[in-house]
Parts: C-alpha cells; sequence; structure tokens
C-alpha cells in the first residue's frame, strides 16, 4: 500500500478510535456528576481507565505504523511501483463502486422501511421493501421480485398476526 | 416415598401421548424459531405460554422445557450457515462452524452441532435430576464477590480470541459501558440521553441483531452466495446428508471433549445470570487451551463447534436445576419459564419439590427423552436448514433483513428497538471494517449490567472495597486461581510478542 492509502486507513481507524474514546469520556463524565459518584463509578472508572489506556496506546502504535511505512517508501526505489500500484488501486476502486451502490441501496431501503413500517403497515411496507430491494440488488426475474416478496409476507403475516396474535402495524391493508 | 421412586413416578407420567406430542412439537417448533435470526429462544418460549393456558400441567411445562432445548439447539444453525446467531449463545458456534460453511464444509458442522447439542443436553438433564441439591447448596453459597468474579473470569475469556489485545480490551470495555446503560441500584440513571425506553438497559436481541446480524449482511453483499462469489463453492446438494452424518459420527470421536464441554456448561449454567452464552465462551476457550488443534480454533474447527454446542445445551440442565430448586433464572429464557410455571399455578422453588415431586421429577426426566429426539430431529432440520445457503445474497440479504426487523418489533412491539438494531448495524459496520472483535463488546454487554450490579452490593455490603473481600472466602479464593488460570495464556502470549518483536528489532 501506498504512503497516502496508508495515511487515509489509519486516519479513519484514528477517527474510529476517537469517537469510542469520546463517547466514552462524556458518559464518564456524566456518570461522575450523578448523586451517589463513588457507587456509580465503582465499574465505569476502572473501564473508563481501560478505554484511555489502550486508545492512547492503539493512537501511537498507528503513528509509528506511518512512521515506518514513509521510512520504508523513502529507502525503497519506488519509482517502477507507481503505475502498477495505480492500476491495483483503480481495480480496487471499481469493486468498491459496486459495493458502494448495493450498500447505499440496502441502506436506503432499510431506513426508508423503518420510517413507513407503522405508518404505511406492515403488509404494505414489506412488499414494497421486499420487491423493491431485490430489484436494486440486481434481480429481473418476475419471481424473485413478485411472487417471492407476496409469499413471504403472506407466510409473516400468517404465522404472526393470526396464528400468534402479534398486533403488527395494520396501516393501508390489513 | 424415595427419589428413586418419584423418579419413576414422574417417568411414567412421560407416557401419555399427549405429553409425547407436546415434547415432539416443542422441540420442532423451539430449532425452526431458533434457526430464524432473531427469533431468540425466550421469544419463542412466550409467544408460546398462551397456547399452554389450557394444557395439562405436565405437558405445558415439558412442552416449554422442549422450546427451551430446541431454541438452544436451533440457534447454531443460523451461526453455522450464515454467521448470525438466533440468539447470544450461539455466538461461539459461529466462530468456527461459520468458517466451516465458507471452506463447504457447512453440513458437517450442522451434523457435528446436532450431535455435540445432544449429548450436552442429555448430560445436562442427568445433572439436573442427579446432582443438583449439591450444585443448589454450592450456589447458595455465592455473594456477590463470587457473582463479579464470575463475570470477570467471562471477560478474561475474549481477550485470547483476537490477535490485537489492545482492540479486543477497547471493544470488550466499551460493550461493559454500553451495558450499564439504564438504572442503577440506587436509583440513578446513566447514558439514557432522556429516553424511557433505555431505562431497563440496552434491549440484548436489537442490539445483537444489529452488530452481528445486519453488518453482517452488508459484509454479505460483496459476495454472490453467502459461501463466495460461484455456485461451484456451495455444497453440492448430493452430498448434503453424508456430510451431515460424518460430522454426526465425527462429535463421538472427541468424548473427553465433550464430556468437558458439558461439564462446564452445566456447572456455569447454574450460576445466577452466567447462561449459556458464558458457558460456552468459557468452554471455548478452554477447549482451545486443552486441543491439539488450538491453534486452528476460529479458523473451521470441528473442535470449536463441539466445544461450544455441548457447553451451551448442557448449561440448560444447571439452569433448569436453579430454578426449579431456587426459583432463581439463571437467564432469561428461564425468567419466562417461570412465568410458565405460574400460568400452572406452580411457584418454582424448595415448596415444589416437596409438592408436586412426581410432575418435577416428570419434567426433569423429559430432558433425557428430548435429548434422543433432538438426535432426529436435528438431523432432519438440519439437512433442509442447508439449503439457505444455494439462495443468492440478492435475495438471502433482503429476506434476513425482514426477518431481523420484525423479529426485533415482535420482542416489545416497539419501534425505538429497532432504531436501537440499527444503531447496532452501524456499530458492526464501523468494528468489522477496522478489525475489532465484535464477540468483545457483547460480552461485555451481557456482562456489564452483571458486573456492576454486583460490584455495587460488594460495596453497599461491606461498606468498603477492598481485596480483601475476595480473599475472605473459600469459594471466592477458588474463583480467583480461575480467573488466574484464564490470564495466564494471555499473558505467555504478550511476553512471547514482546520478546519476538525485541529479536527482531535486534536482527
Amino acid at each position: 500500500m501506498g504512503l497516502m492509502p496508508t495515511i487515509k486507513k489509519i486516519g479513519f481507524e484514528i477517527a474510529v478510535l476517537l469517537l469510542i474514546f469520546g463517547y466514552s469520556a462524556h458518559y464518564y463524565f456524566e456518570v461522575a456528576a450523578l448523586p451517589s459518584r463513588k457507587i456509580n463509578l465503582l465499574l465505569i472508572q476502572p473501564v473508563f481507565f481501560v478505554i484511555a489506556f489502550a486508545t492512547i496506546a492503539l493512537i501511537f502504535i498507528k503513528i509509528r505504523e506511518v512512521l515506518k511505512s514513509s521510512e520504508k517508501r523513502k529507502s525503497a526505489d519506488l519509482s517502477n511501483d507507481n503505475s502498477a500500484q495505480h492500476i491495483v488501486d483503480t481495480i480496487k476502486g471499481g469493486i468498491d463502486r459496486a459495493f458502494l451502490k448495493n450498500g447505499l441501496a440496502f441502506a436506503f431501503c432499510t431506513l426508508t422501511y423503518v420510517l413507513v413500517f407503522e405508518r404505511l403497515g406492515f403488509v404494505t411496507s414489506s412488499l414494497l421493501y421486499l420487491t423493491v430491494l431485490i430489484f436494486l440488488l440486481g434481480s429481473r426475474s418476475l419471481w424473485m421480485t413478485i411472487f417471492l416478496p407476496i409469499i413471504v409476507v403472506a407466510f409473516l403475516y400468517i404465522t404472526m398476526a393470526v396464528m400468534l396474535r402479534f398486533s403488527l402495524p395494520e396501516g393501508l391493508l390489513f | 416415598m424415595s427419589e428413586l421412586t418419584y423418579l419413576w413416578a414422574g417417568i411414567s407420567l412421560l407416557a401419555d401421548w399427549q405429553v409425547i406430542l407436546m415434547m415432539v412439537l416443542g422441540l420442532l417448533f423451539g430449532i425452526i424459531t431458533g434457526a430464524i435470526p432473531g427469533f431468540s429462544t425466550p421469544l419463542a418460549i412466550s409467544v408460546m405460554l398462551p397456547v399452554t393456558f389450557s394444557m395439562d400441567p405436565l405437558a405445558a411445562i415439558v412442552f416449554l422445557t422442549c422450546i427451551y432445548a430446541g431454541g438452544n439447539f436451533g440457534s447454531s444453525i443460523s451461526a453455522i450457515l450464515i454467521n448470525i446467531p438466533g440468539s447470544p449463545q450461539a455466538i461461539v458456534t459461529g466462530l468456527d462452524g461459520y468458517p466451516m460453511t465458507q471452506q463447504g464444509r457447512g453440513n458437517e458442522a450442522l451434523g457435528i452441532a446436532v450431535a455435540s447439542s445432544a449429548v450436552g443436553n442429555l448430560i445436562g438433564a442427568i445433572f439436573l435430576i442427579s446432582i443438583m441439591p449439591l450444585l443448589v447448596k454450592f450456589a447458595l453459597s455465592f455473594g456477590p464477590p463470587e457473582l463479579f468474579l464470575v463475570g470477570v473470569i467471562g471477560l478474561t475469556v475474549i481477550a485470547s480470541l483476537h490477535k490485537s489485545f489492545l482492540k479486543a480490551a477497547i471493544a470488550g470495555a466499551f460493550g461493559i459501558l454500553l451495558g450499564t446503560i439504564g438504572m442503577t441500584t440506587t436509583g440513578s440513571t446513566r447514558g439514557t440521553w432522556g429516553y424511557y425506553e433505555l431505562l431497563d438497559g440496552i434491549s440484548l436481541i436489537p442490539a445483537l441483531i444489529g452488530l452481528i446480524g445486519f453488518s453482517e449482511l452488508f459484509m454479505m453483499l460483496q459476495r454472490t452466495y453467502v459461501v463466495g462469489n460461484t455456485e461451484t463453492n456451495i455444497i453440492d446438494g448430493r452430498h448434503d446428508l453424508k456430510q451431515l452424518l460424518r460430522g454426526f459420527k465425527q462429535t463421538f470421536r472427541h468424548p473427553v471433549t465433550l464430556l468437558r464441554a458439558s461439564t462446564l456448561g452445566v456447572l456455569i449454567g447454574g450460576l445466577p445470570g452466567a447462561g449459556g452464552t458464558v458457558a460456552s465462551v468459557v468452554s471455548y476457550n478452554e477447549g482451545k487451551r486443552y486441543s491439539k488443534n488450538g491453534a486452528n480454533f476460529g479458523k473451521g474447527e470441528p473442535e470449536g463447534v463441539i466445544n461450544a454446542e455441548a457447553a451451551n445445551n448442557a448449561s440448560e440442565g444447571g439452569a433448569l436445576a436453579l430454578m426449579l430448586s431456587l426459583g432463581i433464572p439463571g437467564g432469561l429464557a428461564t425468567a419466562v419459564l417461570i412465568g410458565g410455571f405460574m400460568l400452572q399455578g406452580l411457584i418454582p422453588g424448595p415448596r415444589l419439590f416437596i409438592d408436586n415431586p412426581e410432575l418435577i421429577y416428570g419434567v426433569m426426566s423429559a430432558q433425557i427423552f428430548a435429548s434422543f429426539m433432538l438426535l432426529f430431529f436435528g438431523l432432519i432440520v438440519s439437512f433442509y436448514a442447508a439449503k439457505i445457503i444455494q439462495v443468492p445474497t440478492i435475495v438471502l440479504i433482503p429476506l434476513i433483513a425482514l426477518f431481523s426487523i420484525v423479529g426485533t418489533y415482535a420482542v416489545k412491539l416497539l419501534m425505538f428497538d429497532i432504531y436501537i438494531m440499527l444503531i447496532f448495524a452501524l456499530l458492526g459496520i464501523v468494528l468489522r471494517k477496522f478489525d475489532y472483535p465484535l464477540i468483545a463488546v457483547i460480552l461485555g454487554l451481557i456482562l456489564g449490567p452483571i458486573l456492576d450490579g454486583q460490584l455495587m452490593r460488594t460495596y453497599q455490603g461491606a461498606g468498603k472495597l477492598s481485596v480483601s473481600i475476595f480473599l475472605e472466602r473459600p469459594v471466592s479464593i477458588f474463583l480467583l486461581a480461575v480467573l488466574a488460570l484464564s490470564l495466564l495464556p494471555l499473558v505467555v502470549r504478550l511476553i512471547k510478542g514482546y520478546l519476538n518483536k525485541k529479536e527482531i528489532a535486534d536482527g
């Protein structure tokens, strides 16, 4: 991996570490401000210190990785390697784009489904969710996009709402 | 009457066709629902509670305990095939079961899981009947310091499951913090952000589905099939049964592992709050330590599945012993089972043995018969369940997502649980991307409230917190010794790693 991708990857990794640490610190100070401070912090305090220590240690290790990677690049002759690295990065980018497209479709459909679940009702929203998502993920078969969702939703409705008497959201149809 | 007479009277009660039918239906329902991601064993038992209301007490209780037994095994099916455990106790099964599926040995793993589960269940049932009074006496001697130590022992195990100790420590500690969210014994609320739904803490089922299940679906998007990108990676249908039976037979070549894992499972299952998840984690770690193939654990090692499944199913015997004799639920499933007893006008506890000995011995003996039935029905359901991996991911992902969302909603009929599930899904994707062990977060989430509650009780009981509290009683000293043993491999690994690095640096 080249120097820039290494820095980028480690940058993201440190950002995740800082997010975890940030949430933990917020939680620690929230608990510390509570009336029975000593009792409430009995477990939280040592656990927070473990997170703080491990975060600092891991950031230190990651920064050292970048420095080592930089030194290696300087010492090695990489002029011939650049074109090959560029091709590898391009192919990788292509794969990531396909994954990104499916990932976005999945995230978008799931979020929309959850938001309209109660308003449209279980049957309508679930039918739409399955049909649209299976279509967006690449299936053009009538069986998979239309009939399968109908069978699955009907099965779930009969077992959960009719047989087990769960009160699923009713909305438009049922 | 002697204990043996009661036992015989209890067995005689099982010769009723209604009871036998309920055993079969309970097992099948438990296995099938257990295999559905998000449909946990406690949920399966709770949805059937109203159905048992009009039944005969023995048929009703046997039906519910068989759902429990079936669900314990069923949750391993989805853990093995799609790396989404139906219930928390199957997380460890997936560590080796799923890699086996990826290697095209999914049916073999299922065969191992069936045999290990049945043996674990059988040993648990024998234990339940024979040694229960002793365990009850031992568990009764556990105070808050001992229960805290049991939680710590459970936590130390995860550190040895990942190559980066620092990442495992962060993930585990973060899980503990998340697990302590909610109202404390002092009446204070922590980390709820004003949401009353979080007062009882983060619900485990939505968190589990999000962290393990939904994040796995995102990873699955990169593949055409669960086991790879081409059909050639998929198990050949003609060899399904052969592979299943091979795994089944293979299990019995490890009698020592089976016995050790089941014994550990029974003992840990008998501790309040520990349950099947801790039992399988501890057993897995012990198995890794003792096995010749310890280095292959986590890469598709059959012994890993045996250790996890035998302990997980045997823990049921311990949990039932605790519940039946003391009325203390070892976990969520036994808590719901207490509801089943109460529906029949029975209150679990010492009085139950005095008032209804035949019924209790009947319930306990039914577990032995259920173990043999599990061998048969487990194989049949597993055989058909394996077909799931032959479905392309573009269909499988939306279907699992739908089942998971509806399953999450069905637990409490709360949209809030679905939002929690999605937040944990996002967390799971990020943690997977940067190679943090998800099992550490989940174990922290489970053990966090136990550790916190027991530490607070220890402090409140003694008026202070010092090391001497943990050295006062032989039980605590015994647990401290187990803790030291659990930490030993980690310390050795850290020292070895340091020495290796030093050697490389010195040239």
